[in-house]
């Protein structure tokens, strides 16, 4: 009794269901008439599915919650292949904070020493764009994705991945032999100070030995607050490396401790060393 | 008691009745034809903008080369969430191959656009789009994610011309006219679903901004604009409107409040012309102050998907 109602229920509602393009168009026909009682719900169940997934996705990209983010983590499955998910995109369009600032990966064939000194060389801007175009027009698409590569990469290198900062940009100066350091470029934005002016989230020097490239980051000098100092002298190679003035990664997966130490033996490096054993290294 | 429950069932027959109508009633196929052109349009769009730079990012050697996605993710640990990410250009460094997946789809975009090839065509131009989204990988954004969900809701229709909605005359009794008054269940299936993806998107993104103290304190629409490079325009030159802080606050504002009124008011009979005009401005906004122009465009296109029930349902009980 009750399948026979939901029936004409059904039919009741598909015979009115073209009522609303039927003020537009004098006699629309329709194909199919709609599909049947199972097709409806297995597609109705799967369009909830669908839609609960997509909610949870595009709400969880703002400081998501527990739940949201074990949410996100079930869907996963069906959102990644599909390329339906917001992940950690900007769906916000802005908040006005560091990551809607413009970045530039610059390279230079001149040797690197360091941060301070950095800027008194010759950098040149590489990228898609180097060759100008239409790739180089400014907010298009080419632009946008070199956007996302570079601010990926200048977000890992302020979180101290710089292995996985070297994985994405040590394809760029492999080819390139006479290229001795590379730097990513952070522009402010006409929101900053007037006195921010151009930042520089990750320096690296190009190491090459035979056929291995490697990048070994140049850190800013950490300042200490430690107690008095009690010995001043150079460190052995080794020591050196371990206290991460400099931290390096070689590309083929071949020694960056010993590339690492051969950068850094070009430059002695002393390093303080206090009552307590912590230290803060400088050049 | 039992009068009760035979007001409880009628009552919820009437629920699933209105939710059969919303997504299982007929809609014109060219209607739909007209919102599938232009996010076809706005893919081949951007699958030429991708061929200056394939080689670069994807070929032998380059930053996202497979070989060196892959170290990326062993180096990083993340194996496990690369398994979910699909695209068939993982197995190939070579450029030329990226050139021909380009070039094939874009010809079966135009494909799509000319109304040939049915919902195959339709949905092979989804998953090459997929496809080619999946291997961007870290250099995909919000566009990307926004074109997949448009291109998959419209494969659900019928195939149909993206322009027989607007060329057709009343009178003629054409093919196309036939086309114009053809209507199937899975064009309006297909256009609730965009509708509805593009409603709770813009509710995300309302949500989402409000989560940022700019979109309160009218430094918002300054903030779009505020990047000194990657812009199309530049805004904030002394003589601009823009800097002048009633101008810019008041637009930030009203970029706020648009959003949800634009979809409140496209949901509505009567005013969802209105509503769509608000939603494709604020889109228009974006766009110029953001440079985000594919996400702009998208965005605006999706809306224009919105078509509001009559609310006619008759119960039966």
């Amino acid at each position: 009794m009750k399948m026979k109602k939901t029936r004409v229920l059904n039919d009741k509602i598909e015979s009115t269901a073209g009522e609303d393009d039927a003020d537009s168009m004098s006699h629309p026909h329709t194909d199919g008439g709609g599909p049947s009682e199972s097709a409806r719900t297995w597609l109705s169940i799967g369009v909830a599915i669908h839609l609960v997934a997509l909610f949870v996705s595009f709400t969880a990209v703002v400081e998501p919650s527990s739940l949201q983010q074990r949410l996100a983590a079930l869907f996963q499955p069906y959102l990644r292949p599909t390329h339906f998910s917001a992940d950690d995109l900007p769906v916000h369009l802005t908040h006005g904070n560091t990551e809607d600032q413009s970045h530039r990966v610059e390279i230079t064939t001149q040797r690197v020493s360091g941060l301070a000194s950095s800027e008194d060389v010759k950098w040149r801007e590489i990228g898609p764009a180097e060759k100008g175009g239409f790739a180089s027009l400014p907010g298009f698409a080419v632009s946008d994705r070199v956007a996302r590569w570079l601010s990926a990469a200048a977000i890992l290198a302020e979180n101290d991945q710089p292995s996985l900062v070297a994985d994405l940009l040590l394809p760029v100066v492999e080819r390139r032999p006479a290229v001795q350091g590379i730097r990513i470029v952070r522009y402010p934005t006409d929101l900053n100070d007037i006195h921010v002016g151009v930042s520089v989230p990750y320096l690296a020097r190009v190491v090459r030995s035979g056929t291995t490239v490697s990048l070994v980051q140049m850190k800013e000098t950490r300042l200490s607050a430690q107690p008095r100092l009690t010995l001043i002298e150079p460190l052995p190679v080794d020591l050196r490396y371990a206290l991460d003035t400099t931290v390096g990664i070689t590309s083929q997966g071949t020694s960056s401790q010993q590339a690492t130490a051969n950068s850094l033996s070009e430059k002695p490096c002393f390093t303080r060393i206090s009552d307590s054993g912590q230290e803060a290294g400088f050049e | 008691m039992n009068k009760h429950a035979q007001n409880l069932r009628s009552d919820s027959e009437v629920v699933l009745g209105i939710w059969d109508r919303f997504w299982f009633s007929g809609t014109s196929v060219a209607s739909i034809g007209t919102i599938r052109g232009c996010l076809v349009a706005i893919t081949m769009l951007y699958f030429l903008s991708a061929w200056p730079d394939a080689k670069f990012w994807y070929g032998e050697g380059g930053p996202l080369s497979a070989s060196n996605v892959n170290e990326f993710l062993t180096t990083g640990g993340l194996e496990e969430a690369g398994n979910w990410i699909i695209s068939p250009l993982f197995l190939t460094e070579a450029g030329w191959v990226y050139q021909l997946y380009l070039v094939s789809a874009i010809m079966t975009a135009v494909l799509v656009f000319c109304g040939c090839g049915g919902r195959a065509a339709s949905f092979l131009l989804w998953l090459l789009f997929v496809g080619w989204a999946n291997r961007a990988m870290l250099i995909s954004g919000l566009p990307e994610t926004l074109l997949s969900l448009g291109l998959f809701s419209i494969a659900i229709a019928p195939a149909g011309k993206a322009w027989a909605a607007m060329t057709a005359k009343p009178e003629s009794g054409t093919e196309s006219q036939s086309c114009v008054k053809r209507q199937h269940w899975t064009a309006g299936f297909s256009e609730r679903l965009l509708a509805t993806q593009i409603t709770i998107i813009g509710f995300a993104t309302w949500m989402a901004m409000l989560g940022g103290r700019v979109w309160f304190n009218g430094l918002g629409a300054y903030a779009l604009a505020a990047p000194v490079r990657d812009r199309t325009f530049d805004w904030t030159g002394n003589d601009s409107l823009l800097v002048q802080p009633m101008f810019y606050e008041s637009l930030t504002h009203l970029m706020v409040f648009a959003l949800p009124l634009g979809f409140l008011l496209s949901w509505l009979p009567k005013s969802s012309f209105v509503g769509k005009a608000i939603l494709v401005g604020w889109c228009v906004v974006v766009g110029l102050l953001g440079s985000h122009w594919l996400y702009a465009m998208t965005f605006a296109g999706m809306t224009l998907s919105i078509r509001p029930s009559s609310g006619r349902v008759k119960a039966v009980s």
